[in-house]
């Protein structure tokens, strides 16, 4: 079985929670706990690129896809970068998790960075997929256009 | 119910502030995807410090169905508040969902040092 389903993303904040649906009814054959990561993992990405993502020349839509195999769920998300910081911390965090086997110790350290209020902004998303839902994470930034692609076996 | 019940709706996300017996309860109810919840949950929130002010609260998120990663910084946030103002703030989650057992289980790992805060799963 393979099924894919593509999707270009508008600037437009309830995108996020239809997104979200369409993964989970997506996946309504699968166990809860694949389905609500999914949904969550898409959540969060698309909701980055709308909140972060900038419209260029060589970007000039961003895009959501979601692939399911009999192996993987892949969700991928492309959109132009705003600025060279948020890129920066994006592509930091997801080195992070991919160098690490534990992907716990970055999810409790920015929460205890929340907590104690030395840092403004969420910046929660990247290690809530790695690390509550379980997807790894890998990234390419070509001509201005970074895609997240976030993978979870589904055996 | 008192009159001092306040309900803060913000899209699908419902935050109920009630009191009954002289026992005060903020509960959360449907799910929290707004973009930016900092200002308007965490405005609600400390807007409810001198009402519960050195009293016990009971913060119960088993109603709550998700909440975006965004949804985490005004609670931390108001965490920190509550404790500083001496509000004995119970925090209860459902440890069968998912979600809340690997948040909270995570929440109350770094909140050691919150002496008037406590987590407790059902």
């Amino acid at each position: 079985m393979h099924k894919s389903i593509k999707m270009d993303i508008p600037v437009a904040w309830q995108f996020v929670k239809n997104v979200k649906l369409m993964v989970e009814e997506t996946l309504r054959s699968y166990p809860d706990n694949i389905r609500y990561s999914a949904g969550m993992v898409a959540s969060e990405l698309v909701g980055n690129a709308i909140k972060y993502g900038d419209r260029t020349e060589s970007a000039p839509q961003a895009k959501f896809e979601i692939s399911v195999t009999d192996s993987h769920v892949v969700i991928e998300v492309s959109n132009g970068v705003r600025s060279v910081d948020h890129l920066e911390q994006v592509t930091k965090r997801i080195d992070e998790l991919a160098g690490s086997t534990n992907k716990e110790e970055f999810y409790l350290r920015r929460l205890q960075e929340l907590l104690s209020g030395v840092s403004q902004g969420s910046q929660l998303g990247i290690y809530r997929i790695g690390y509550e839902g379980e997807f790894d994470l890998s990234y390419t930034f070509v001509n201005q256009i970074l895609t997240i692609k976030a993978t979870r076996g589904l055996s | 119910m008192s009159p001092e019940n306040h309900t803060l709706t913000l899209d699908e996300l419902q935050i109920r502030f009630t009191t009954e017996d002289g026992k005060s309860f903020i509960t959360w109810h449907g799910t929290s995807e707004i973009q930016d919840p900092a200002a308007s949950i965490g405005g609600f929130l400390r807007s409810l410090i001198p009402v519960i002010q050195e009293k016990r609260v009971t913060m119960d998120f088993r109603p709550l169905e998700y909440m975006n990663s965004a949804t985490i910084q005004p609670l931390l946030q108001i965490m920190r508040e509550y404790n500083a103002a001496g509000i004995f703030t119970e925090i209860v989650y459902d440890a069968n969902i998912e979600w809340q057992r690997i948040v909270f289980r995570s929440v109350a790992s770094i909140s050691t040092t919150l002496a008037n805060v406590s987590i407790r799963r059902v």
